[in-house]
């Protein structure tokens, strides 16, 4: 209580990838990784963590990057901030859903150095980026001196706070595919207040609509499990099939009573958060079939 | 309105300067040399009893210099009931209660120190809701000495306790009329209730002390206080401290809004320096500003209203439920004035109320910007739309048959005055455009507006008190102890010393908040700073221009009474050749043979109210600010959201003496009451623990919460005040006042079941509209 | 440990040890006596406690002071030169945009920035920028007024 301050650590800064990985080898679970430190300073702080070492990436040059081409998609530098990101046309452009999830995040000054990787490895189900990553088809690429994996977005979540990531790994890079012609994508951050908050209910959607038929769909829900998470049966009940208001309807409904098990909470109840699914989904759909 | 050369004009703020350079200081920024840091250590349970309290290891630690406990506490209990020990002795009434406190050459071994207390607790059962809190058969008794505790005089205060209820500290009465007789007159009897959440003040400062004791046993404190200097005799009472060797300071403060009227941390840190001999700092957390900043008192209200046929009220009838929280502290008083809202807008012939301030195994609350008139004035705002629904009158058309005006006997049997709400309500109605397009859709949001009155009381009974002092530059130097916490005191007391002295508020040099330098003053709260030191200050400078004038007549060979003063020279009025400079009536040094300085000191004092304790009946309020606002807002089906699209306020605060400081506080409140209408509420866990005790959780507004520039207006109607400084009155207060209920009126106007609670948040919202289909 | 850290402050380079575990606000107020940085919400939520770090606003707070190595930080006390207020501040004065002043020298530095970032910002705009500076005095509309009054002095001065 009263003020809150932090338990003793050291601080690493290191200045290259080899670096990096020679200290978590060293420290393991002992360490903790920050690159804005905007998630988890407030946790040292409260005490909920008390690592031995902090290690800053910010300084990794190699890792602050945004590089874009039409064979490989966009690939974003884990240094790489949030402000940068949206400061990018080709983001805006090519990736409006990735755009409205990280611009929805906090505030300027929390954006002018807190990345979209430090946002998805803090891994809380309402991250505002993660719903639209799922969307768009990212790729999380994962380093240890061990070696490099690279897994989809969808699995790299395990649980509340959780992630696939071992204690001497950590993520350099996300892939991002370009987008196919016409694909869009839309991304709806439900909040009580309008900035600075949490989302009750995030929803991202992306597709390909030609001629009314919906061609591709991703659905990407936020808030409303333990991880963020795909709709997958209400993407399926959209896969080739005429873009009606009543299939969107239907689709809203399985997406709210099928694919999410939101709880209860200060923020919202469960029901309400259903509801929102419901209608931001129908928002969502609606957006990218032009209805 | 008479012409004035500095009154009503918009001057730069005295406190601009200091505020955008960085260089004002707040109690926080003050680090006297060896400056320890002081730590809380809280309850974990809602009601218990201390079985065990062991500090051995904690003193210990290396850094450690004080650690103190309920022991270490005066016996003495603060409060106007005297209720609350400095430190808990024996019982703890609250998450969070204090039960030990540590200081030590950090912050971080302060905490670690915090860690090894061992407190062992005999867990009790607890209430948190008052209305159980309230019923003669709860088990759970709070204070069980309640009715044997030791009370302070307020002015026009009754404690009146229930003896049947044993949690009840205070209940406070109206009976104005026949409560019977009206009813049996309406032709229309309609009932409800309301209710008003735990909001916060949300001071952009949190709460701070820094006390520093000297070589000869005094002590200096730091304080982020809006009591003011009446504190410090608190201090000196609870401690048994000569009130000459206190000196006690309150730099800038970071908002007040209520917040910060009671003592808090300050008599704690005076313990931990007075044990460990250094200077400390206690700074409160922003959690524990949640939990110890006497949030608004949550109240229910419920109201019976009789109207005749066509719309006339004849008789009403409230039962207010106060949730004070587990100590009383201010809520007496809020209690006992808060009903004031009830009388001071509507012409109620025959009016029972009964308000009843009720414990709980909650933190204490306490006055939030308005002292209780905001929770009535909510209730009956709210219930005058649904009443004229049923009888199928216009909103505006109600409340402009039923507002008390000028000459009116009001439900405190007192003369109505000075009142122009009226033209309030009308130019509010008319901003809105109000009978057109009332409700309109637009895909899935629904246009609608509302309205709503209010009013605010400053009571009767209190002092402020100035020193005045001419200097040979021919400044006026003007100390005075109101608290200059963003509302621009500082300013507005400067423009009134100017306008006496026909010269520009840059010429008045003040001098604030410091007890070695500045007098007396009850506190800056209930919207009577500008009224009580406005009229003080003028009063001190009628009798500093005598003595300025009298000198001046020994210099200029002319007697006084012909004589004035303007841009720092003294003239003959019928021959203003003859003329000399302020610096001529001193000799170099700034002193005069004999006399010394030019200094002049006197108080305004307002203590003519009378009230009836039995009947509420008699002449208790000093007077009255008034308002009105018009809201419309944009409301959508799908999600329950709420966006404020315009409001606009009209006010009478009589003559207006700063024309853009009074802009900003309605403004602000404003963008408060939004926030409280929509966002804002105090949440618990079922043991009694505030779970959203942040900024990210407890939401206020933002920029993006808020209408554009363009959608809010406000403006000013009315006549000065027959005994304001100039005709002035308080504005801080009444401002936020109407917003609340203005909103949820709008709101409750878009949809088919109504909404009695606030806040209105998204899901509240969308279920009213859920449960309509 | 204490780690020596080297940093510009206001435009003076400074030398420092510091703990690691030392927020860059704490460093500021209580190690440098820098005290126009606020701790409002020391969360990360309210913006009291901003400062320029290489021109952009950080929550001093959610930053620890290790972390500005070799940077350069910008207070309020770094805006005006010679006693003259710089035209950030000037239009804080001019426009009744400061009450309680607490929120004041974040936000000052957040219009700073802004400005830097986007000559021309519409009221959209600003207040999306601004949007992480929590005032509870002004209802924000003086303050908006400010960053209109703040573009046309800077165009006055030529800047």
């Amino acid at each position: 209580m009263s003020v809150k301050t932090m338990k003793p650590f050291e601080y690493h800064a290191p200045l290259s990838i080899k670096e990096l990985l020679g200290l978590l080898d060293e420290y393991q679970e002992k360490a903790v990784i920050i690159a804005g430190g905007t998630d988890v300073v407030p946790k040292l702080k409260g005490r909920v963590l008390a690592p031995d070492h902090v290690v800053d990436i910010s300084g990794i040059k190699e890792l602050s990057y945004l590089k874009y081409d039409e064979e490989d998609g966009l690939r974003i530098g884990s240094a790489l901030t949030l402000k940068q990101l949206e400061a990018s046309e080709i983001v805006r452009d090519n990736y409006p859903a990735l755009y409205q999830g990280s611009s929805s995040i906090a505030s300027t000054q929390i954006r002018n150095v807190a990345t979209i990787v430090g946002n998805i490895c803090n891994a809380v189900p309402s991250a505002d980026s993660a719903p639209s990553l799922l969307v768009l088809g990212a790729k999380v690429r994962i380093l240890s001196s061990e070696g490099e994996r690279l897994i989809p977005i969808e699995e790299f979540f395990t649980g509340v706070c959780r992630t696939v990531l071992k204690r001497n790994e950590v993520v350099t890079e996300l892939q991002i595919p370009a987008p196919a012609q016409g694909y869009k994508s839309v991304y709806y951050s439900h909040t009580a207040r309008r900035a600075l908050d949490l989302a009750m209910v995030g929803v991202a959607v992306g597709g390909i609509v030609e001629a009314g038929v919906c061609k591709e769909v991703k659905i990407g829900l936020g808030a409303v499990a333990i991880t963020p998470k795909r709709a997958y049966e209400a993407e399926k009940l959209l896969i080739g099939k005429q873009l009606t208001k009543e299939l969107i309807e239907e689709a809203a409904e399985c997406a709210c009573m099928n694919d999410c098990a939101p709880i209860t909470d200060m923020r919202a109840t469960s029901e309400y958060r259903r509801e929102m699914v419901r209608v931001l989904t129908r928002n969502g759909l609606c957006e990218i079939a032009g209805l | 309105m008479a012409e004035y050369s500095v009154i009503g004009k918009g001057f730069i703020r005295k406190d601009a300067m200091d505020k955008v350079t960085g260089r004002a200081l707040y109690a926080a920024d003050m680090q006297p040399k060896g400056l320890t840091y002081g730590r809380l250590l809280g309850s974990p349970i809602a009601h218990g009893i201390i079985k065990s309290i062991d500090t051995s290891e904690a003193e210990k630690l290396e850094g450690v210099v004080a650690v103190v406990t309920g022991a270490d506490a005066p016996d003495i209990r603060t409060g106007y009931i005297e209720d609350r020990h400095v430190i808990c002795k024996k019982k703890v009434r609250y998450v969070g209660d204090p039960v030990a406190a540590v200081a030590a050459v950090t912050p971080e071994i302060a905490e670690d120190a915090l860690d090894l207390i061992k407190v062992e607790y005999e867990e009790l059962p607890a209430v948190l809701d008052p209305i159980e809190s309230f019923q003669s058969d709860c088990p759970v008794v709070i204070h069980e000495d309640l009715p044997n505790y030791r009370t302070k005089p307020v002015p026009l205060l009754t404690y009146r306790l229930e003896p049947d209820h044993k949690n009840v500290f205070i209940h406070r009465k109206i009976r104005h009329g026949n409560i019977e007789e009206g009813f049996a007159e309406a032709d229309f009897i309609y009932e409800d209730t309301y209710t008003m959440p735990r909001a916060q003040h949300c001071p952009m400062e949190p709460h701070a002390c820094v006390v520093e004791p000297d070589v000869n046993g005094g002590i200096t404190i730091w304080a982020s206080e809006q009591g003011g200097v009446r504190l410090k005799y608190f201090i000196c009472d609870t401690f048994g401290l000569e009130s000459s060797k206190v000196r006690f300071i309150t730099p800038y403060v970071g908002g007040g809004f209520g917040g910060k009227v009671d003592l808090m941390v300050t008599p704690i840190a005076v313990m931990l320096a007075a044990k460990s001999g250094r200077p400390v700092r206690l700074e409160m957390s922003r959690e524990e500003v949640f939990i110890h900043g006497n949030p608004r008192s949550p109240a229910i209200v419920q109201i019976k209203d009789g109207y005749k046929k066509d719309g006339t009220l004849v008789a009403r009838q409230i039962t207010e439920y106060i949730n004070g929280g587990a100590y009383s502290g201010h809520v007496t008083v809020l209690c006992n004035d808060g009903a004031f809202g009830a009388t001071g807008t509507y012409r109620v012939p025959h009016m029972k109320l009964d308000a009843y301030g009720v414990h709980t195994n909650t933190p204490a609350t306490g006055p939030y910007r308005a002292l209780g008139a905001e929770l009535l004035d909510f209730a009956i705002e709210c219930h005058m739309d649904r009443a004229a629904e049923q009888l199928g009158i216009d909103q505006l058309e109600i409340r402009k048959m039923n507002l008390l005006v000028d000459g009116d006997i009001d439900a405190n049997n007192q003369v109505t005055y000075n009142n122009a709400t009226m033209e309030a309500l009308d130019k509010a109605a008319e901003y809105i455009q109000w009978g057109k397009d009332m409700r309109r859709e637009d895909g899935p949001w629904i246009i609608a507006k509302g309205l709503a009155c209010g009013n605010k009381y400053t009571m009767s009974g209190s002092t402020s008190s100035i020193i005045a002092k001419a200097h040979d530059d021919g400044t006026i130097e003007i100390r005075h102890y109101q608290i200059e916490m963003g509302q621009g005191c500082n300013t507005v007391l400067a423009q009134i010393a100017a306008e006496q002295f026909g010269i520009t508020p840059d010429k008045v040099k003040i001098v604030f908040d410091d007890s070695a330098f500045c007098p007396f003053d009850h506190g800056t709260f209930c919207s009577r700073g500008t009224f009580m030191n406005g009229n003080a200050v003028l009063k001190t400078c009628r009798k500093l221009k005598q003595m300025v004038l009298e000198r001046g007549a020994e210099v200029l060979g002319v007697p006084a009474e012909q004589l004035d003063t303007s841009n720092g020279e003294i003239f003959e009025i019928n021959n203003p050749e003859n003329r000399c400079t302020y610096k001529k009536m001193f000799n170099n040094g700034g002193w005069i043979p004999e006399k010394g300085e030019l200094i002049a000191t006197s108080a305004f004092t307002y203590d003519e109210g009378t009230i009836d304790a039995e009947t509420g009946q008699g002449e208790p309020v000093a007077y009255y600010s008034y308002g009105a606002i018009g809201i419309e807002l944009a409301l959508n089906r799908d999600t329950g959201e709420v966006r404020i699209l315009k409001s606009g306020g009209w006010y009478d605060a009589g003559q207006i003496l700063n024309e853009k400081t009074i802009q900003g506080q309605i403004d602000g409140a404003v963008a408060m009451g939004i926030g409280q209408a929509v966002f804002e509420e105090t949440l618990f866990n079922s043991n009694g623990k505030i779970i959203n005790g942040n900024y990210r959780d407890y939401k206020i507004p933002t920029m993006l919460d808020i209408p554009f520039n363009e959608g809010i207006e406000s403006g000013f109607v009315g006549e000065p005040h027959k005994r304001g400084p100039y005709g002035a009155k308080g504005i801080g207060e009444v401002a936020m006042v109407p917003i609340m209920p203005a909103i949820a009126n709008a709101i409750n106007n878009a949809m088919d079941v109504k909404v009695n609670d606030l806040p209105m948040t998204k899901e509240r919202v969308w279920r009213a509209l859920h449960s309509a289909k | 440990m204490k780690q020596l850290m080297r940093f510009k402050i206001n435009g003076e380079w400074v030398e420092a040890a510091v703990l690691p575990n030392t927020t860059l606000l704490n460093f500021l107020r209580d190690g440098l006596g820098i005290t126009s940085v606020k701790r409002g919400c020391d969360e990360g939520d309210c913006g009291a406690c901003t400062v320029l770090v290489n021109g952009k606003g950080v929550a001093s707070c959610s930053t620890l002071a290790a972390q500005v190595q070799g940077k350069e930080i910008i207070t309020v006390e770094g805006l005006s030169k010679g006693g003259v207020l710089s035209p950030y501040q000037q239009a804080f004065v001019d426009e009744f945009a400061i009450q309680c002043g607490f929120c004041t020298p974040g936000m000052v530095l957040s219009v700073v920035a802004l400005l830097d970032e986007n000559p021309n910002p519409t009221e959209a705009e600003i207040r999306d920028y601004l949007r992480g500076n929590i005032c509870r005095c002004t209802g924000y509309t003086n303050i908006i007024n400010a960053v209109y009054r703040a573009q046309e002095l800077l165009k006055e001065s030529g800047k």
